[in-house]
């Protein structure tokens, strides 16, 4: 069984941490309170300032590789240039030289890549990677636990790489991407459409806790496929456990992705003081299930 | 000028320059700090490249490397 794993609390901090080489603690406290936009673009910002008198020197490189044999190119940079650099000089890269060189190198090499490159500054680039090549890179990452560059990959992959990559990943890897995600249409097909194999095992490996944890971190209202494989215990534990920590609001958008017959089922066993409160929230639809209850 | 801004070389966030001088310092120490360390990585990389990189190639590594 997968270990627990804790979701990082401000992933662009992390992110900024990474870049200068120290731990998210070792930055100045203050900086928690910087929203999470601003963050990101300070993030680019230092990375620029970072790597500003090397920009001839990496696109150069990117040069080289692109006049070099492939394979002698990704055997190369595979010996010579450290991750770290090598994520820069992707940005210079032709998006399909990127293409063929990325099955050249290794994957634990395109994994520390991942990890050290801007997927926004390198979009082109990384949207040119093969979706397996994308799915085996993010296995690689997941098992580092490296969520928060998960994330910001998801902002710019195409569909057929996110599917590879949640494909890979685990459902507690999930409960611990899903939230540091940006929702956008992509990310809402892909998530609306997993497979059926990884839905089970959702909920064969996620305890109540954990699930209403996915719920809550992907909104209710995108629980619809979990919820359809649970029993009638599981809703209404799960439906305990959002009163209990007083998601009300999360209660009635899950509400919605109930069938009548489980919401009956689970509205039935709400305490009355919590149905007062549920009850403001509820569609009028719903509000009608529970009259009929009573 | 603000030593963050200044090693930036461009504004930072509203929200970031409102940040204590204290902060603005230390961050900005951070990012000397950090290029300092890459440009040392850079060098190394450079330096190993030359040194282990195939004849037939060096002449043309040397030359795109501008070392």
């Amino acid at each position: 069984m997968t270990a627990p794993a804790s979701v990082p609390t401000h992933p662009q901090l992390v992110r900024v941490a990474r870049l200068l080489g120290v731990a998210v603690e070792e930055l100045p406290a203050e900086l928690a309170t910087v929203p999470a936009d601003d963050l990101r673009t300070l993030h680019d910002q230092i990375g620029e300032a970072i790597h500003r008198g090397a920009r001839a020197r990496f696109a150069a490189v990117a040069g080289l590789a692109a006049r070099l044999p492939a394979p002698a190119a990704g055997r190369l940079a595979q010996t010579f240039l450290p991750p770290v650099l090598a994520a820069r000089v992707c940005e210079h890269l032709e998006p399909a030289r990127a293409r063929d060189l990325v099955g050249r190198v290794s994957l634990p090499y395109l994994a520390d890549i991942a990890v050290a490159l801007d997927p926004v500054g390198s979009r082109e680039v990384v949207r040119a990677i093969p979706a397996p090549r994308v799915g085996e890179v993010a296995h690689l990452l997941l098992e580092r636990r490296e969520y928060v560059v998960m994330a910001e990959f998801a902002r710019v992959v195409d569909e057929d790489a996110l599917v590879a990559a949640l494909e890979a990943a685990s459902p507690h890897d999930l409960l611990c991407v899903v939230p540091l995600l940006e929702w956008n249409e992509t990310l809402e097909r892909v998530v609306a459409h997993l497979p059926s194999e990884q839905l089970d095992r959702i909920v064969a490996e996620l305890d109540h806790e954990e699930l209403a944890d996915l719920a809550l971190a992907l909104d209710p209202v995108r629980f619809g496929p979990v919820i359809a494989r649970v029993d009638e215990a599981t809703v209404a534990a799960l439906t305990g456990l959002l009163l209990d920590r007083r998601e009300h609001a999360a209660m009635a958008r899950l509400a919605a992705v109930l069938p009548v017959e489980l919401l009956s089922a689970t509205l039935h066993v709400v305490p009355p003081d919590e149905l007062d409160r549920l009850r403001p929230l509820l569609t009028d639809e719903q509000r009608e299930v529970l009259a009929g209850l009573s | 000028m603000d030593p963050l801004t200044e090693v930036l070389g461009a504004e930072p966030p509203a929200t970031v320059r409102a940040l204590a001088e204290e902060t603005r310092s230390a961050l900005a120490a951070r990012v000397h700090e950090a290029r300092r360390a890459t440009a040392a990585l850079n060098a190394d990389a450079v330096e190993t490249a030359l040194r282990g990189v195939p004849l037939p190639v060096r002449g043309l590594v040397r030359k795109t490397l501008g070392a």
